[in-house]
């Protein structure tokens, strides 16, 4: 006890170099941790988006490409998918549902996906979860949103609310669909995924809002629910969305778009899936691609494990250098205390005392610089929580730390004493005349 | 490769605990096919050149073995992933090649084992070969049309050794 005292007044009349020491461990412990805790909630976050879904098809890019556009709303998909196209595949035998997606545009940043009834039926997260709705009820006319979690509470938005649709994507946009408000009748409870910030419109909307010659007509397809140009395809596709038909009065929430950006399959079995990936990447109409959302995130994982181990080392080698940093201020006033130390000796204290002291000296800079590093770490996850979650879809767990965060605490605790009984040896062997007849 | 020594020690004691019920079968994809029964080449049946693809493979002929409903079986494959977390695979597909989505074609449904295992099972690498054991059951799935196929709720998952 009184050896830990000795060290705790010691080390305060040594402010200065013993403040910047802790700080350095402090924030090598952050660096450290911040990376780990990143990293861990970013790969769990991404595997907790899709669930359930057999098949993503979407335009012919690059696997990883689709799946990131399509369900994670990270870079945008370059072409579409024809509705002629969609329409043939879901139509196929054994294909249990069907979610035609619709992405480009947004509202203040956020993503419109256009889509069908379906969505909030078979879209499933996390270990198969279904969507629920906080507040209201899915879309059941042309002009009405369906807002995620996050995109509801900090905007304010309360049901009943009209929100303006903007073209393209950006946090403004010079070409508001204005003259198209969508009435907000529903809210979803949080997931932790990319739905939390989408506004959810019928798919029929989108077509509806971006001028063209649904634009005439929208006001004509939603009020009177007049069927004039839609009427003879009605018939094509009515397996389709028949069963749209038979909850709602007919308003046509589908309508008959040109293209979309993807669709999400599932199917009665899952035996169907490699058959039917293979048949949809060799469709000879169009040029398409069907990923299987569980290998794409593993192909991912692998392509990402070698910046996972890059960054894992040099955080470690930060650790290693604000450590020897220690071990060098340490060292250096190993000189400066000889008298202190002498004056020690003198007064009863065994080597081993003077070894414990200078031991307990480094324990205490690391145990402190690693308090300190948390709670810096807490205070960087606490600002930069929001802008993960908005700018890379990360949803960052704050919780309390995991076994595998203290064994690394651990670690850095075991090196700093390591670390620290260099000088601590060095210690030992001064005499105690060597001390004493030094000038200064 | 830790996790893999885990999980061969957890098969070490399925295998030991099953040794009074009986040890698991070493079952390998032929005995999935019924005796007798010629098996087409996927792609000749699946192609009818230049018409209609076929884009289900109920259609094939792909009867499988009943005898095998409800036995406990050990069987080597190729895993494709349907399900799972960062760290587990809760269900998957297990196929007799790897690849058995891209380069070839898919494998008739009577060389497809749906797999489920209750609190997943890490896997290092898709180009690994496993040995799964469980037990198997011959499954018809609803929907427009019967398809019938194999399930198997594993209870072990172990890398395979030649």
């Amino acid at each position: 006890m009184l050896l830990i005292k000795l060290a705790t007044k010691s080390l305060l009349n040594r402010k200065a170099s013993a403040l910047l020491t802790l700080f350095t461990i402090a924030i090598s412990v952050m660096l450290l941790m911040s990376i780990e805790r990143v990293r861990v909630d970013a790969k769990s976050s991404f595997s907790n988006t899709i669930s359930g879904t057999d098949l993503i098809v979407g335009a012919r890019t690059g696997d990883i490409q689709l799946l990131l556009s399509s369900v994670f709303r990270i870079g945008h998909a370059n072409n579409g998918v024809s509705w002629k196209s969609y329409q043939y595949i879901s139509g196929q035998r054994g294909v249990k549902w069907a979610i035609p997606m619709s992405l480009g545009d947004s509202h203040k940043g956020l993503a419109v996906l256009g889509t069908n009834k379906d969505y909030f039926e078979h879209y499933r997260f996390a270990k198969k979860q279904p969507l629920s709705f906080s507040q209201g009820h899915e879309f059941n006319h042309l002009f009405e949103v369906v807002l995620g979690a996050e995109v509801a509470n900090p905007l304010g938005y309360q049901l009943g609310d009209e929100v303006v649709i903007a073209h393209g994507m950006g946090n403004t946009s010079f070409h508001n669909h204005d003259d198209n408000p969508f009435k907000v009748v529903g809210i979803l409870k949080p997931t932790g995924t990319p739905v939390d910030k989408t506004l959810h419109i019928p798919l029929a909307a989108i077509d509806a809002i971006h001028g063209g010659h649904a634009h005439q007509h929208e006001a004509a397809q939603a009020d009177a629910n007049d069927h004039d140009h839609d009427h003879d395809h009605d018939h094509d596709h009515d397996h389709d969305h028949d069963h749209d038909h038979d909850q709602h009065d007919d308003v046509d929430l589908v309508g008959t778009p040109k293209q979309i950006t993807a669709f999400l399959l599932g199917f009665d079995s899952p035996l169907y899936t490699l058959q039917v990936r293979r048949n949809i990447n060799q469709y000879k109409d169009e040029a398409l691609l069907a990923i299987m959302p569980g290998v794409t995130l593993r192909e991912l994982w692998e392509m990402l494990s070698i910046v996972e181990k890059i960054l894992l080392l040099f955080s470690i080698v930060v650790v290693l250098i604000s450590l020897l940093g220690m071990l060098t201020s340490l060292l250096s006033s190993l000189n400066q205390r000889r008298r202190e130390l002498a004056i020690l000796r003198s007064v009863g204290a065994r080597p081993w005392h003077i070894f414990t002291l200078i031991s307990v000296e480094s324990l205490l800079i690391t145990g402190l610089g690693c308090i300190v590093g948390i709670a810096l770490f807490y205070a960087l996850m606490l600002l930069g929580a929001d802008y993960l979650q908005s700018h890379a879809g990360i949803s960052l767990n704050i919780a309390l730390l995991s076994s595998y965060e203290l064994m690394l605490l651990a670690a850095i605790m075991v090196a700093g004493f390591i670390v620290g009984l260099i000088p601590a040896t060095r210690a030992y062997f001064y005499s105690l005349a060597d001390g004493m007849s030094i000038k200064i | 490769m830790p996790f893999f020594r885990k999980f061969v020690a957890l098969v070490a004691l399925v295998v030991c605990a099953g040794a009074n019920a009986g040890a698991p079968k070493e079952i390998f994809w032929e005995d999935l096919i019924p005796k007798g029964h010629v098996q087409i080449d996927t792609q000749a049946q699946a192609n009818h050149e230049g018409s209609e693809q076929n884009w289900v493979q109920p259609d094939l002929d792909a009867p499988v073995v009943k005898e095998l409903n409800g036995q406990s079986v050990s069987l080597p494959g190729f895993v494709v992933p349907l399900e799972g977390d960062s760290e587990v695979i809760t269900e998957f597909l297990l196929v007799p090649y790897f690849g058995a989505c891209i380069h070839v074609p898919p494998p008739p449904p009577n060389q497809i084992v749906h797999v489920t295992i209750k609190d997943g099972v890490p896997i290092e690498s898709l180009y690994d070969a496993i040995v799964v054991t469980g037990v198997i059951s011959t499954e018809t799935w609803s929907g427009e049309i019967a398809q019938v196929g194999y399930k198997m709720k594993a209870v072990g998952v172990a890398p395979f050794e030649l």
